[in-house]
């Protein structure tokens, strides 16, 4: 989906998910998988500010970022709705704190465009782009800064400017 | 060839051989004439050549081919075992582990061979001149050095042929010097001969015959009907043959020839095939059947098997709610099975601490020989079984402690003698078992800790003040040494000086969940202990509450738990503290440290203190309430989260909860 070719046969597939009212989208190939969050997150003092704790996989400890907070963003309940979507990021397992998993949602890939400075009130730093379908807006993340535990200099760098 | 993936096995190989070759040589120096010995370093040595140029390390491959060829001289008796050589040996057994090294880090070739491969060719080329003198000795002593040996089996079929009327021969046949196209020669006499008999054996043997490797001169073993006057003119005919001399030989008296080269006379009272038979049996038995597997495997199995731990504490409670006799009868026989697999997965993960003592004569011996001092290395309880992880932590810290033992605690000889001591000096080094730790003791009986020394230096580092020191107990005094940037030693010697001190010692074994001790009694030497878990992947730990939150103290850093009054709390310096033995320790109020928001200790009026020892330090922990003891798998809390201070791991409770676990030492 970085790659913008402008064939209308190539699509590529994306979880929607909600912060929020606002909707936004990861690439399905880098989801292992969505979890209800039964057995409560488990806190981890000194942990970075936005990493909510750890849950138990099947015996395997995944540590849980609250995109609400990574983003900057109000820091709503824990709900009903909740879900932890599991992603592969490097060779690590991450678990993101969502408000509610929507679709799985197929879009073509010309639907995708570079993300503004600030969308919907999030730095254009964690974004790869959005994907305007119809009315709808989906924000889509890059996981690989959204989930870097090295917030703080990269966000500084983000703040200045600087592109990696 | 892409040999990467065979890297893996070859390393293990190697580190095995490498191992080998250390003991069978050690051993060597003590008994230079023990064939057995010289036949296992020639094996490992042999094996790891072959090893090495099939994957394609020349330079690892070169010395082991330099090695061999000096081995195989000491097998024939052609060189004899010297001080001098066994250096060398373990010269080109130092050169080879760097070379593993390099191989591991992908850098053989920057290590330099040149110096040892000439060392070791010196001595090979020694013999051959020997050999070349020996040459122009008598013919009488040539004839020593080419005596025919026969395999047992062999020897019965010649004794069955001298039943049934043949006669055995031994031709010694003499080539003339002019001879040119030697080996054609030698094979056209054995093929015109064996017209005339059966031949048994020659030697050399019919290839080398062929091949050209040999002088002027060969033996030949055959049965035949015909009179050796015979023989002996058919073959002084032949074309090229100086002179041959026959013999008819007892086939009683035949020299055997045994797997190794070992030689020995048959006798009829023990039969050859017995022999063989027995020689064979014994080699298998030498070899347990084995498996490699890697080390993550079995990590991976022990999570597993921890998963499958905690399932049964599940379906524990599950069949007590349900209070059914069948259902609970099942449970607690799938208990019993989890339990015994854990256990025997536990197992399948010890290796013996054999592993690492088997390095230590070696060091023993080289440290003796620098210091000049005379140190016998006793050890007891290698069989004793640690978890993989933990043996391959521990062997930096032992190395550490027994340099100590050698450079600063035995005596140099004069000083024993003048003490009346006996020579050598002894360091022991002892394992054993004591329910879940394994203790090892490194006792030396040298001069002992000189308290004076320490507490001088001390004061000159600046690691205590006058004051303190006075007020200090002997054995606090000892304890000093475990303290970062202390070193007693007066110079800085190749062998302690290397700025790490016992500090690092102390801070590797407490990582491994361990403790260390020190005892010492001037003039009667000094003991280390050593406790270590006898396994990282599962620890005893303390289960605490606080607030709503549960945590896992482990069981190693604690030095009791006590209950505090209220009252009993007392203010220093704006920090809360108590009196513990005899002495002041703070209070830390564990929920300050973790972030708890709904601790309740502070509205209680008795207080559960967990008393957590680092060092000379003593820290009591408030916490709400002390649950229970526990034994619990350790898991990481990941890459992802990485080094957080303060939290060694996580573990997962038997209600699938997760609980972390706390290393409190940071903090203390």
């Amino acid at each position: 989906m970085k790659e913008k070719k402008e064939k209308q046969e190539e699509t590529t597939q994306i979880i929607v998910f909600k912060l929020g009212e606002e909707e936004f989208g990861v690439n399905i190939l880098q989801v292992r998988e969505i979890e209800k969050l039964d057995q409560g997150i488990t806190r981890v003092p000194k942990a970075p500010h936005f990493v909510e704790g750890v849950i138990n996989l099947r015996g395997e400890i995944i540590p849980i970022v609250d995109l609400r907070a990574r983003f900057g963003l109000t820091i709503p309940e824990i709900g009903l709705n909740s879900r932890v979507i599991i992603v592969e990021v490097g060779e690590a397992l991450v678990g993101m704190l969502v408000d509610a998993v929507e679709e799985v949602l197929r879009i073509p890939v010309s639907a995708i465009e570079p993300a503004p400075a600030i969308t919907k009130g999030v730095d254009s730093y964690f974004l790869a782009g959005v994907a305007k379908i119809g009315e709808r807006l989906i924000v889509l993340l890059n996981l690989e800064r959204t989930l870097s535990p090295e917030e703080e200099k990269e966000l500084k760098e983000a703040e200045l400017g600087v592109e990696q | 060839m892409d040999v990467s993936q065979y890297l893996n096995v070859f390393m293990d190989e190697c580190q095995e051989h490498l191992q080998t070759l250390n003991q069978s040589l050690l051993a060597l120096e003590q008994e230079p004439n023990n064939t057995d010995i010289l036949n296992a370093i020639f094996r490992a040595a042999h094996t790891l050549k072959g090893a090495s140029a099939t994957m394609g390390f020349n330079k690892m491959s070169n010395v082991t081919h330099a090695m061999e060829d000096v081995l195989s001289l000491l097998r024939q008796n052609e060189l004899q075992v010297s001080a001098e050589l066994v250096n060398v040996l373990f010269e080109a057994l130092d050169l080879l582990e760097v070379l593993a090294q390099g191989i591991a880090e992908g850098r053989e070739e920057d290590v330099e061979i040149a110096g040892v491969i000439q060392r070791l060719q010196k001595f090979s080329s020694k013999s051959q001149e020997q050999e070349a003198k020996a040459e122009t000795g008598s013919q009488q002593e040539r004839r020593k050095t080419l005596q025919l040996r026969y395999l047992p089996a062999e020897i019965e079929q010649i004794k069955k042929a001298v039943e049934d009327g043949l006669t055995l021969y031994h031709l010694h046949v003499y080539l003339q010097d002019e001879c040119l196209l030697k080996g054609a020669r030698a094979f056209m006499i054995l093929r015109e001969i064996e017209a005339h008999g059966e031949i048994v054996r020659t030697i050399p043997t019919s290839k080398e015959l062929e091949d050209e490797r040999f002088e002027n001169d060969f033996i030949i073993g055959i049965l035949s009907k015909k009179p050796l006057e015979n023989l002996v003119q058919f073959l002084e005919k032949m074309l090229d043959v100086a002179k041959v001399e026959g013999e008819v030989v007892n086939p009683e008296n035949l020299l055997v020839e045994r797997r190794g080269g070992e030689v020995t006379k048959a006798s009829s009272s023990s039969p050859g095939p017995d022999q063989q038979k027995t020689a064979h049996a014994k080699a298998p038995s030498n070899v347990s059947p084995t498996v490699r597997v890697d080390i993550r495997k079995l990590d991976d199995l022990m999570n597993l098997v921890g998963e499958l731990v905690i399932t049964r504490s599940r379906l524990e409670q599950l069949s007590l709610e349900k209070k059914d006799q069948t259902l609970a009868e099942t449970v607690e026989h799938l208990s019993r099975l989890t339990m015994d697999l854990r256990d025997q997965v536990l197992k399948t993960r010890m290796v013996p601490v054999e592993h690492v003592f088997s390095r230590f004569p070696r060091l023993v011996r080289d440290l003796a020989k620098e210091t000049g001092k005379e140190v016998h290395l006793e050890i007891s309880g290698a069989e004793t079984e640690l978890d993989r992880t933990v043996i391959d932590e521990i062997a930096d810290p032992l190395v550490h402690i027994i340099r100590n033992s050698v450079d600063h605690g035995i005596e140099k000889p004069e000083e024993r003698k003048a003490a009346g001591k006996p020579l050598p000096g002894v360091v022991a080094l002892n394992a054993y078992q004591a329910g879940n730790n394994v203790i090892i003791e490194v006792t030396d009986d040298g001069a002992g800790l000189n308290l004076d020394k320490i507490k001088s230096k001390a004061l000159e580092r600046g690691i205590v003040t006058e004051e303190v020191l006075e007020n200090m107990s002997e054995e606090d005094v000892m304890n000093l040494i475990f303290l970062p940037g202390f070193s007693t030693s007066d110079k800085v010697t190749d062998i302690s000086g290397r700025g790490v001190g016992m500090d690092v010692v102390k801070t590797k074994i407490t990582n491994l969940g361990g403790i260390v001790e020190l005892s010492s009694q001037p003039g009667e030497g000094t003991k280390i202990t050593i406790r270590l878990p006898l396994t990282l992947a599962i620890i005893q730990t303390l289960i605490v509450q606080l607030g709503n939150e549960v945590f896992a103290i482990p069981s190693t850093l604690i030095d009791q738990t006590i209950s505090v009054a209220k009252k009993d709390i007392k203010m220093l310096r704006n920090r809360e503290v108590t009196f513990y033995r005899g002495e002041v320790i703070p209070l830390i109020r564990l929920q300050e440290f973790l972030e708890v928001p709904e601790a309740r200790n502070t509205a209680q009026d008795e207080l559960d203190v967990v008393v957590i020892s680092n060092g000379e330090r003593r820290v009591g922990f408030v916490v709400d309430t002390l649950l229970r003891q526990q034994d619990v798998v350790i898991k990481s809390l990941g890459k992802y989260l990485g080094n957080i201070p303060g939290i060694a791991g996580a573990t997962i409770l038997g209600n699938g909860k997760i609980a972390l676990i706390l290393d409190l030492r940071s903090v203390a």
